[in-house]
């Protein structure tokens, strides 16, 4: 794409507010390390806005952004060492603000609590799958060419896992 | 429909993937299954709390990564320029070493035929000494061998 500046910023503008969520999600809860994910953001934004012109199609820029912050947390775990199944940061679930009631709020915080400590309990793979799937809200084949598995396995990955955290959670709202 | 579809129809509902038609769909078939129906209200709980777990990004990493691509814009732009400045002033120092080049030859060259000149002069004053200092030529006016005429009948 050959771009001027001002395109550029545009359309660097309109991916950040669509997919910073997404990404800084993403990257919070498979380094367990808001600090860290900061920089994984960080980078992988900047690193968009130097190659948005390398960037051959736009609607490629969605998996482009994604794969770039996967690379980014996989190096991350080369060059530590630690395992990808460290403690989830469960900040979020301190800042929750919903019902109007004391218990409303402990019952909120309680199935948070427990989805996480869930999600933490997940293999690499459906754990990251589960990630892109309901934080980034990804799309089957968005997930495939990130993960770079066959859109079958992703589906299977997925159903499995959700069906795990479903069970979880409905045992304690039931 | 099939438990498969509709599971995959409800995880699609609850991504906005959808279309109007499609949700009518959806919703005529939960009507009529209630497996289906318990599944939808698992998949709405199971949205809610996975937003109530959704960390929000700080404002802080929001300008933080506003000013890395604005300072990335203004340095590439100032490196452009740079490099354009850079560009002229290395043709310029080339075009001076050039004509310094060329002056210095044509200092040599003009040198050169001064010298050649210089000794070109001195063989030639060499050559009219050489030619002044030869004897003078003599000429006899008187005939000394007699020719004789036969004639051969």
């Amino acid at each position: 794409m050959k771009l001027s500046e001002n395109e550029k910023i545009l359309l660097f503008g309109k991916y950040y507010e669509a997919l910073k969520s997404g990404v800084y999600n993403y990257a919070v809860k498979m380094l367990s390390d808001k600090e860290t994910a900061s920089d994984v953001m960080q980078n992988v934004f900047v690193k968009f806005f130097e190659h948005i012109e390398n960037i051959r199609e736009e609607e490629k820029i969605k998996v482009w952004i994604f794969k770039s912050a996967r690379n980014e947390i996989y190096g991350i775990y080369r060059k530590s060492g630690n395992s990808i199944f460290s403690k989830l940061d469960k900040t979020a679930i301190e800042n929750i603000s919903v019902g109007g009631f004391p218990h409303e709020k402990v019952e909120a915080a309680e199935l948070a609590n427990i989805l996480l400590d869930e999600v933490n309990k997940l293999s690499e793979t459906s754990r990251e799958v589960i990630l892109l799937r309901e934080y980034a809200f990804l799309s089957y084949n968005e997930i495939a060419e990130i993960t770079g598995v066959e859109i079958n396995v992703v589906k299977s990955r997925l159903h499995k896992a959700r069906k795990k955290l479903i069970d979880k959670i409905s045992k304690l709202y039931r | 429909m099939e438990k498969e579809q509709i599971y995959n129809l409800i995880d699609a509902f609850f991504h906005d993937e959808l279309s109007k038609t499609e949700e009518s769909i959806l919703f005529t078939v939960l009507s009529e299954n209630n497996e289906g129906k318990e599944y939808f209200k698992e998949m709405l709980k199971f949205s809610e709390v996975v937003k109530l777990t959704s960390d929000e990004v700080p404002e802080n990493l929001d300008r933080e990564i506003l000013i890395r691509t604005v300072k990335f814009s203004t340095k590439k732009k100032r490196t452009k320029y740079q490099l354009s400045y850079l560009f002229a002033f290395l043709i310029a120092v080339l075009f001076i070493f050039a004509s310094f080049f060329f002056y210095q030859k044509l200092q040599d060259y003009n040198r050169e035929i001064k010298e050649v000149h210089k000794i070109v002069d001195y063989q030639n004053k060499v050559i009219s000494l050489f030619i002044n200092s030869l004897p003078a030529a003599r000429v006899n006016e008187t005939l000394q061998n007699e020719i004789i005429i036969k004639k051969n009948l």
